[in-house]
């Protein structure tokens, strides 16, 4: 049974279509993301799950419960914002028991609840302080335990880290990380970011122009991205895509000329294509290797522009028949700029695409 | 030196000005000395008089039609007038003015201010210095509220005086002779409770007798009743109060009764101060305290508007008058043109002009006979009330202070706060102590 | 710690040179603000020391006219008249102000016309404002006891009557000001983030928490603001009183101000008139102060 299931759900502000006629479903006690660039709705869908926007058209249900009519407060979830919005004239103690107040929960019971909480994000001594007196990250948790008092069925996160330093960032993730599995409640979380889609999400769900490009779990949205808007969207350094012409449909493979490249025949779906129309190649960064494999391989000659060299890899931006290709290798090999080099992309690992967009013929 | 005062004048206008006032008032100056020095080889006018005037609102035509006469008359004086639009706002300025130097050679103000200014031997002995007035031919009464110490401080344009307005169709309507109006104040007060109309639930629509809606109105109909019950304001050297008598107590008490007893008027409507129009120009009061001021607005409204001698307790009539005066500063260097202005003033032929521009009482006796003053019938009324008013005038520079505190003292009676008595009692030790100062 | 003297004693001569064009910047606003303001109010005091009337000569009477204050019973009177009139203006005015500014923060339609009306009072003249004023309050045609007499009740004497002038003095001051309040009011809701009513609701909380728990105390510091400067024009309320009341009836509606005025130019007594004046001004710097003080505190 799905803790939170949406149908059709629409959002239109004038004329303007914020979200488009998402029906999506979330497991209970999964740990969901979010993810898109910045426009694409993902903010705009949590504030129609917490209510503090009404949707256009569509239901929101949690636990089986219609709670399309219900206003922000009256729902079971609880929200930490990307500002953590704490209430600036309240100590941590009166932020975190805000909301038991307004339950009208006794001073004992409240008290109880509030030590529980700040001890959960590790504020147990900062309870009298008032916010401005905090570290960006102590706010955080302080946000974090005013939503745990409320013991929501759903934790909506907003970009709740987007405001902390990198170091910060990584920490906090990995807390959040340990807190869902303490908890075991639903979390949907909001991001820009698809490093922290991939490391935190049980689920992640993709985001562009209101809809729902795909919904999966890190590594298959990472292996068998569904079109290229999350082949280029998941995956850093993003994938490389190359235009190619379809020459050939022979029963599982399709032949292309890509220019630059030459004949590549790819084995793929071909009800996708016709012969003499637009596909793309898509060859992710790590895929590109510089010594040649065993299996079938595509052969490239391409000039390093740049080469930055991270210890743990490599990342090199090369000429290749007048584009630019991004390789990525392990270790730091010696790579010399402006000198052609030769590497090798497995066929196995290359992604095809049709004149749509749509993945066909899902690599691994 | 006029050409002189003309450029300097310009100057100072232009330092508040911007430029192209300033560019204007360049090209003014220029022009005007031109123009001055051109008129100066035809007059010598040789003598300066800088005079503020209070002649705003009603009597402001007549106080104009004077200064171009007095122009036409005198052009070896270069008049330069100021007008201000309240006596408080020339007080104001005179105060300040007087103690700088600045100050006017003339000035025309309401009578008490001059006695204010008086006292620190700022004003010239006028009885002396208008040598070419006949101050027999002034009317006294008018005359006396300038006199303070043996020196008249200040002497008379015109004044106003009190009479009983009355609203004719509603006496006439109550049965009462609008001609020959109350005898008495048992007269009086059948008339108020006549004139006054209720409805059924009580509600005020007419008061039959309006009694004050400020302080000087308070001030004004105590003195009045005072008077009518044959007192006065103050001993016969005017060194000690003389309200607090049995007259006074007389005064209050038939205010008190009309008031409480006879209900002829409703706190807010026709007693107390405020209230933006008078209650007789809109039909809510059949009687009040009426001045050469009252006759215009009420006609205006459509009232079938007369005036009436003020009856005193036992028969007899009284009035007040109240006079607007000129006053000569000691330290102006120009004395003689300011005589020449007021004397120009008291003329009879401008005494019958401003008295008919201005509905007014002209202090000179003859201007008050004047056929065509007499043909007017309102001035004719009030010239006829003005001499009910007293000889004598409670003439003191702490005057202003009395009427506040008269006008408190006959307030906390009528709203029941203290006895008459008790109310009369504090004002006259108040009195004397402002008068010890 | 050499290293510390050393930078000091570089950073001096820069600092120097910065204020020094910066007391060159503020001179001319000095000097008008010595001339017109401070000289003035330094002759004050110096004439609250003097029976000085303009007219007689002055004498030095020392402390007599304090003396003189503290058993004047007409003073007490304005004393509490001017209290009255502070605490009836200063309350009603924040609350209306404050009440408008939430109404009209929102997204009620029609809110900008609205915005300018309540402000347009605080636009107009106080002398016609007055004037308008006495015609709504005059007692036989003015539109209110108009409207009482309809509904069959009674007209009240409002600017005639002792018990009720300065109550009507004080509701046409709250109307001209309570814009004044709004608009101040305004700019603090818009400094209000709207995440943290948007976490008041999800919170659980009703309009009538979020009003008292968050938007009240959120304006704590706008509030004491415009309290301080409402106390200080409210206390030196003149203009009005002269124009619809002159102070009565019976003294009902004189104040300080007022009192200041008439016995300065009505009685030429200004050496007592600026004895007034200055305990005016020690009062309003005293409330200045504690305001400013009250402010910092809850800046920290």
């Amino acid at each position: 049974m799905a803790e939170l299931q949406l149908q059709n759900v629409s959002k239109t502000y004038g004329t303007f279509e914020a979200v488009k006629d998402v029906s999506l479903a979330i497991e209970d006690g999964e740990f969901a993301v979010f993810v898109g660039p910045s426009g694409c709705g993902k903010s705009t869908l949590l504030r129609l799950i917490a209510g503090l926007d009404p949707v256009s058209a569509g239901t929101v249900a949690i636990g089986d419960k219609d709670m399309t009519a219900r206003q922000a407060g009256e729902r079971p979830v609880a929200m930490v914002f990307q500002s953590y919005a704490l209430y600036p004239h309240m100590s941590v103690f009166e932020n975190i028991a805000f909301p038991l107040q307004m339950e009208r929960r006794s001073k004992a019971d409240i008290r109880e609840q509030v030590a529980k909480a700040a001890a959960t994000v590790q504020l147990t001594t900062r309870l009298q302080d008032k916010p401005n007196k905090l570290s960006g990250g102590q706010r955080q948790r302080v946000a974090i335990a005013r939503a745990i008092v409320r013991k929501p069925e759903i934790f909506l996160m907003d970009e709740p880290l987007s405001n902390l330093d990198a170091a910060l960032r990584m920490e906090m993730r990995s807390e959040l990380t340990q807190l869902h599995k303490r908890l075991g409640s639903t979390m949907v979380y909001v991001t820009h970011d698809q490093l922290e889609a991939m490391t935190m999400a049980d689920r992640i769900v993709v985001l562009n122009a209101g809809k729902v490009e795909q919904v999966g779990k890190p590594m298959d949205l990472y292996h068998r991205p569904a079109n290229l808007f999350v082949a280029g969207f998941i995956g850093s350094p993003p994938m490389n895509f190359l235009a190619a012409k379809v020459t050939g449909l022979e029963g599982g493979t399709v032949l292309l000329e890509v220019p630059g490249v030459g004949q590549v025949a790819l084995p793929g779906d071909a009800s996708g294509f016709t012969v003499g129309g637009d596909a793309t190649i898509g060859i992710r960064p790590e895929a590109i290797a510089t010594a040649a494999p065993t299996e079938p391989a595509l052969s490239l000659s391409i000039t390093p522009r740049t080469v930055e060299r991270l210890g743990l890899h490599t990342i090199v931006y090369g000429e290749q028949g007048g584009r630019t290709l991004t390789a990525l290798f392990n270790g730091d090999p010696v790579i010399a700029a402006d000198a052609p080099l030769g590497v090798y992309v497995p066929l196995q690992q290359i992604h095809l695409f049709d004149a749509a967009g749509q993945a066909r013929g899902h690599r691994d | 030196m006029p050409p002189a005062a003309c450029s300097k004048g310009s100057n100072e206008m232009t330092f508040k000005s911007n430029r192209r006032q300033f560019l204007f008032g360049a090209a003014a100056s220029s022009l005007a000395i031109a123009a001055a020095s051109g008129i100066g080889q035809a007059f010598a006018q040789d003598q300066q008089l800088v005079f503020w005037s209070q002649l705003a609102g009603s009597k402001k035509a007549a106080g104009e039609a004077l200064e171009a006469a007095f122009k036409t008359a005198h052009p070896e004086i270069a008049l330069n007038s100021s007008l201000f639009a309240e006596p408080s706002q020339l007080n104001e300025k005179i105060l300040t003015a007087i103690n700088g130097n600045t100050a006017p050679d003339l000035f025309i103000q309401h009578w008490d201010y001059t006695l204010t200014y008086s006292t620190g031997d700022k004003l010239a002995d006028l009885k002396a210095g208008l040598a070419n007035v006949d101050f027999a031919g002034l009317d006294a009464s008018l005359l006396a509220y300038g006199n303070i110490g043996g020196q008249q401080v200040s002497v008379p344009l015109y004044g106003t005086s009190r009479g009983l307005g009355i609203n004719r169709k509603y006496v006439t309507e109550a049965g009462l002779d609008a001609d020959k109006g109350p005898q008495d104040w048992a007269e009086l007060r059948e008339w108020a409770k006549a004139l006054t109309k209720r409805q059924d639930n009580g509600l005020l629509e007419v008061a039959g007798l309006s009694m004050f809606h400020n302080d000087l109105e308070t001030w004004e109909i105590f003195t009045l009743l005072l008077q009518g019950a044959g007192g006065t304001l103050f001993n016969d050297d005017l060194t000690a109060p003389a309200f607090g008598g049995a007259e006074g107590l007389a005064a209050i008490n038939f205010m008190f009764e009309l008031l409480h007893t006879d209900k002829v008027t409703d706190l807010g409507f026709g007693l107390g101060p405020g209230g933006s129009a008078s209650p007789i120009n809109q039909g809510r009061a059949a009687m009040i305290i009426a001045g050469n001021y009252s006759t215009n607005n009420a006609l205006k409204a459509g009232i079938e508007f007369d005036v009436l001698p003020i009856p005193m307790e036992k028969g007899g009539f009284t009035s007040l008058v109240d006079p607007f005066s000129f006053a000569v500063t000691k330290a102006s260097p120009n004395q003689a043109a300011a005589v020449s202005f007021i004397e120009f003033a008291l003329s009879q032929e401008q005494q019958v002009a401003f008295a008919l521009a201005s509905k007014n009482v002209p202090v000179l006796k003859a201007a008050q006979q004047d056929p065509t003053v007499q043909a007017d019938p309102f001035l004719a009324k009030f010239i006829k009330t003005a001499s009910f008013a007293p000889p004598k005038a409670a003439a003191i520079p702490a005057f202003s202070r009395m009427v506040t505190i008269i006008a408190r003292a006959v307030q906390e009676t009528l709203f029941k706060r203290v006895t008459a008595e008790e109310a009369l009692k504090a004002a006259e030790a108040e009195v004397i102590a402002v008068l010890a100062r | 710690m050499a290293l510390q003297s050393s930078t000091a004693l570089a950073r001096r001569p820069q600092s120097f040179t910065q204020n020094w064009s910066a007391y060159a910047f503020l001179t001319p606003a000095l000097i008008i603000l010595f001339l017109s303001l401070l000289l003035p109010a330094a002759a004050t005091v110096v004439m609250s020391l003097t029976d000085i009337s303009f007219l007689r000569p002055t004498n030095f009477v020392w402390f007599d006219n304090y003396i003189k204050l503290v058993s004047d019973s007409r003073f007490r009177q304005a004393v509490g008249n001017t209290a009255y009139y502070t605490v009836g203006v200063t309350l009603p005015t924040m609350a209306l102000g404050l009440l408008a500014a939430v109404a009209l923060n929102g997204k009620l339609r029609g809110r900008i016309v609205f915005r300018t009306i309540f402000y347009l009072p605080v636009l107009t003249s106080l002398i016609a404002a007055a004037v308008v004023w006495m015609y709504v309050y005059e007692p036989y045609s003015g539109p209110i006891n108009g409207t009482l007499t309809q509904l069959g009740l009674p007209p009240q004497p409002w600017l005639q009557s002792p018990n009720l002038a300065m109550t009507s003095l004080i509701v046409m001051a709250i109307w001209r000001d309570f814009g004044t309040a709004m608009i101040i009011y305004l700019a603090g809701l818009q400094d209000i983030p709207k995440d943290i009513y948007e976490a008041a609701r999800l919170d659980g909380a009703k309009t009538k928490d979020i009003f008292f728990r968050i938007t009240v105390p959120m304006l704590s510091n706008v509030t004491f603001y415009l309290m301080i400067i409402l106390i200080v024009q409210t206390f030196q309320v003149f203009g009005a009183i002269y124009v619809m009341t002159n102070g009565g009836p019976l003294g009902s509606t004189e104040t300080i101000v007022f009192q200041m005025y008439q016995t300065a130019f009505g009685y030429t007594e200004f050496g007592y008139a600026a004895a007034m004046s200055t305990v005016l001004f020690l009062a309003i710097l005293l409330f200045s102060i504690i305001g400013t003080k009250i402010m910092r505190r809850g800046e920290s």
